[in-house]
Order: C-alpha cells, then structure tokens, then sequence
C-alpha cells in the first residue's frame, strides 16, 4: 500500500530524511516514532506529497506520488501535526469542501466517482461528522471551538471519501482522556480498513494503537517491524532487564553511580520515574550486582523484578546509539 | 469545474469573515468618492463625466488590492492550512484559479457598489454610457491584473504584512512607472518600455471611453502570466 524507497530531502545542509525505506502492507496501524527533529514531519510531508524528495520514490496504492501526484494524493487523508484548519469555516463547510475536493459531489460527472444524488452525499457526511463526534459543533465557527474539538475536526476531513491511506501526526495530542480513549478506538478501527500512520511522542499511544513501529533518528530509520519484535530482538544478545525500585527513591546521583557500576550495561528511568530500568550485561551475575550496589549505597531495594521491557527501552536504545537495524 | 467552485466559494467565505476586507471596500468606496466630489469637484464642473472617477481608480487599487490579496498565500503558509490545501487531490492551477476567481468575486461587489453613485448622478445631465462601460470595463481588468500581482507576491510570503507591503510597492510601482517622463528626462525607447509596462497607461483609454485591444490583451497576458507563474512557485515551494 505505501513503498518508499531510498528517500532523501535536506533543508540546506541539513539531511531531514536520509535514504529512508520501507513498505507498509493494507489494513495496519504503524507508528512513525522518533526524537525531536528526527524527521518524522518531514517524512509525512513527503509521504503525503505536501513536499517533494530531492531522490527516492513514495508509491501510494502503486502510484508515485513524484509522477501521480494528484492521483496519489486522492488516496491519502492526512492529519497534520497541531490540525490547522481555516478559522473563519464551519466543521460542515470545511468538510463540504474538502468533500469535493476529492471528487464526492452530488450528480459531479467529472469526477468519475458519481454520487446518486445530494441526499446520499450529504449522509456520507453526516456518518463521518458521527463517527468522529463533532455533531454538536458542526455549525459553530472552528475558530471558536477548543483544540479538542479542532483536532475531531481536522480527523473528519481526513476520513472524508474513505482513504485507503491516512497519515496522522500527533492525532490525540489535544484530547482529554475519554477522548483519546475514544480516538484510539477510532485509530484502531480504521486499521481495519486502511493503512494507517501514526506519528507521536507517547509512546504508550503508539503501544496502545499500533502492531508496528519504525523508528527515525537524524533522519534514518534506525528500527522498524513488529514491536514485540524489536523489544526482541534488541533484548537478544542483551542481558536481563530488571525493574529496580530503591528505598529511598533514587536521584540523578544514584542512576549515574548505577550506570557506572561493573556489570551494569544501561539505566533507564521508567516513565513513572519512580523506578529504573536496569539492563545488565550478559556476563553479570543475576541480580547480586545490584544488592551489592544497594548495599553500598545505603538504600533498601523496595522492589526487584525482571521484565521484557517496553516500547520506551526500545526507542531510546535505538536513538541514543548510532544503531542500524 | 466543481472543484474550482468549491475553492472559490471557500475563498469567499473566508474573505467575508474578514474585517480587513471590509475595512479595504469601505475605504475604497469613501476615498473614490471624496476625491471625487471634494477634491475633483465634480459638482462645480459643467461636465456630464465619471472621468474624475475612475481617474483615481489606479492609485486606489494600490492600497485596497493588496489588502485583499495579503491574506491569500501567506495565510495558508502561516496557519498551516497549506498541509491541509495542498495535499488534497487539486492541481497546482486550480488552486491558484480558485483563490484568484474568490478575491475577484470581492472586487466585483467593491466595483458593482460604485454603480449607485452612477446612477445618483445620471439625472444631473447627459452623461455617455458607452463611456461608463467602457470605465467599468477597464477597472474589472485592472484590478484583476493587480489582484493577480498580489497574489503572486503572497505566494512568496509567509506573514500578511510582508505580502502587503511587497504587492502596495509592485503595485505603485507599476502604476507610476507610466508618468516617470513627467519628473525625469529619460532616452525615448525607455519611457516607450515604462509606459507599455504601466498598469496606469492602459487604463488611460478606458478611462476616456475607449475600448483598445491592446490595452485588454495587456491585462489578459499579464493576468495571465502572473497566475502561471505563482503556480509554478506553488510547486517549487514543494521542492524547497
């Protein structure tokens, strides 16, 4: 459904994407993860045809979008990082217009894409106006309305004609709890009919939504497949993960004298940051190198166990070493 | 067809929301007429004519044009909308149609609100209405001229100010350009390239009532080259 290869584009000096590839199959959810300035917007301008590669090709449902720009675009809704919209529109003028835009209007014999009649259209607006939850505001002014309801806004134009692509940057980054409960059930729905590409900070949303992951960092794809195989596969070779929990809590101190203590092959702060994530090396013994530290350190180990390690391990092994996959 | 229509009708819209726009129709309308009648002093002449009227029309259009087309690009590039714009399935030329056929409809409504004042003033004497057509007909084309100008520099632009500024300069420069022989003694052929790239000189003749095709295919072809040419900086900035 969408094959990049050898992609390329630099502002500059500056590489964004560098002989970036990989091809994603019909009806997954993968999520486009990196750092900041890794080149993720990059990429999903370019998949999306808002920019051009200065080398490399984007294929769309076998279309290059270099060559096919038009074609290939019909076949994409895209939700771009912080949803601009026009603030001067109403959700339902906006997605009347990006409606027939793409080519759904009532009797349009240009578009080859006929519709029976305005009622039909109309509804085909109304189920997605439903299916994103933005009935109430559908004729209040977007300038007017709270980013939540904005970002639903700019989700719905993306669904408009039913896309077998849909790029999504940061789709939940606006929205209350609920609502990015509700949004990742919409996300994983539409797995179900299209490709789908999710590009966030949160990691736990990408674990919550998606199957894959590739991994950007300055501008290469440093990781990419299953996540449960990449939690593998970065785990082989590795030695035991364990999830450490000190009494008192640890500091900045403590997680540096960890790091530099024999045996130990990394430390992590877990995202709750009241425990660490500690990853020996494969020689170490068990876990005795840490009652050890403990012990020397004066602190008691409140909690002690071994773990697989999560997305977050994952992401920032691979972005903080000059990794391949 | 449909496609452009929606464009314009969104072009529309948000021009109608926009205080600016009104702001920009208001003073053209005030300033056209107290020119007209308190500077030019139509009603102390004995003369049945709109000539002082659309005389001023050039200079007008320096300021209100650009107060129309500043928006247009930029806005796009500095909202963010450009993402949402630019990567539906539209051609480059549509979109670039379709904003310039939006802010020609305003010109159209600010032009058409000038016909009460016509009108008011016919029962004053004879007045030539092949004259007030030919007037009308030559303010459609230079401001469609100069909405295309304005448009072409937004598409440059990032911020409205910056659009403003560069479309009002282009404009005063191409409307003055015409009349450098009247402060500056310049070699023949030069003036002959000024006047024929002035914006000013060939609405003369309308003004005067005369209908010349060279005139029109001046507009046109600039009209023209002007809405490929932004289309073409559309693509680049893809590339950029």
């Amino acid at each position: 459904m969408i094959d990049v290869h050898a992609l390329s584009k630099s502002y500059g000096k500056l590489k964004a994407v560098d002989q970036v590839s990989f091809s994603l199959g019909s009806q997954q959810v993968t999520g486009l993860l990196g750092p900041n300035g890794a080149g993720k917007t990059t990429l999903m301008r370019l998949l999306t045809g808002y920019l051009y590669p200065d080398s490399g090709t984007v294929r769309i449902c076998g279309l290059d979008i270099g060559t096919h720009s038009t074609q290939a675009r019909a076949q994409i809704g895209y939700v771009p990082e912080n949803a601009p919209l026009y603030p001067e529109l109403t959700p339902y003028e906006l997605l009347e217009f990006v409606s027939v835009a793409r080519g759904h209007s009532a009797g349009d014999k240009g578009s080859g894409r006929k519709l029976p009649g305005r009622h039909v259209f109309r509804e085909q607006l109304e189920l997605v106006i439903e299916r994103v939850g933005i009935s109430e505001v559908r004729q209040r002014v977007i300038g007017t309305l709270s980013r939540g309801f904005k970002q639903r806004v700019a989700v719905a134009a993306a669904l408009i004609g039913t896309p077998k692509v849909l790029v999504l940057d940061e789709p939940t980054s606006a929205l209350d709890p609920n609502q990015t409960h509700e949004m990742r059930e919409l996300i994983r729905e539409l797995g179900q009919e299209a490709t789908v590409i999710v590009s966030s900070h949160v990691l736990s949303e990408i674990e919550a939504v998606c199957r894959d992951a590739v991994i950007l960092h300055h501008g290469r794809v440093v990781g990419r497949g299953d996540i449960d195989t990449l939690r593998h596969d970065l785990a082989s070779g590795m030695g035991e993960l364990i999830r450490v929990e000190f009494d008192p809590p640890h500091n900045d101190d403590i997680v540096v004298a960890l790091d530099s203590t024999p045996g130990i092959a990394g430390v992590v702060p877990e995202h709750s940051a009241r425990a660490l994530l500690v990853r020996l090396q494969p020689e170490a013994e068990g876990p005795q190198v840490l009652f050890d530290f403990a012990s020397a350190q004066g602190l008691k180990l409140k909690r002690l166990e071994p773990t697989a390690g999560g997305l977050e391990e994952v992401f920032r092994v691979l972005t903080t070493e000059d990794r391949q996959p | 067809m449909t496609r452009l229509l929606a464009l314009t009708k969104k072009e529309l819209r948000i021009h109608f929301s926009s205080p600016p726009v009104f702001l920009a129709i208001g003073f053209f309308l005030s300033a056209a007429a107290l020119w007209f009648f308190f500077i030019y002093g139509f009603l102390a002449r004995d003369t049945a004519s709109l000539r002082g009227y659309f005389a001023a029309v050039p200079i007008l259009m320096v300021l209100v044009i650009p107060a129309l087309t500043m928006k247009g690009w930029a806005e796009e590039y500095r909202l963010g909308t450009s993402e949402l714009l630019l990567t539906l399935p539209l051609r480059s030329w549509e979109l670039v149609l379709g904003k310039y056929l939006g802010t020609m409809t305003v010109v159209l409504v600010m032009v058409l609100l000038t016909v009460p004042v016509a009108f008011l003033l016919m029962p004053l004497g004879e007045f030539d209405l092949g004259q007030i057509t030919a007037e009308y007909i030559g303010t459609v084309l230079l401001s469609g001229t100069a909405v295309a100008l304005g448009l072409f520099v937004s598409v440059w632009c990032t911020n409205q100010s910056t659009a403003f500024t560069g479309a009002a300069g282009l404009l005063l420069v191409l409307t003055l350009i015409g009349r450098l022989d009247s402060v500056l003694s310049l070699p023949a052929p030069f003036l002959a390239v000024f006047r024929y790239v002035s914006l000013d000189t060939h609405f003369d003749g309308f003004v005067r009532g005369v209908l010349d095709v060279r005139a029109l295919w001046y507009y046109v072809w600039l009209t023209a080259l002007c809405l490929y040419v932004t289309s073409l900086v559309l693509e680049a900035r893809r590339r950029a």
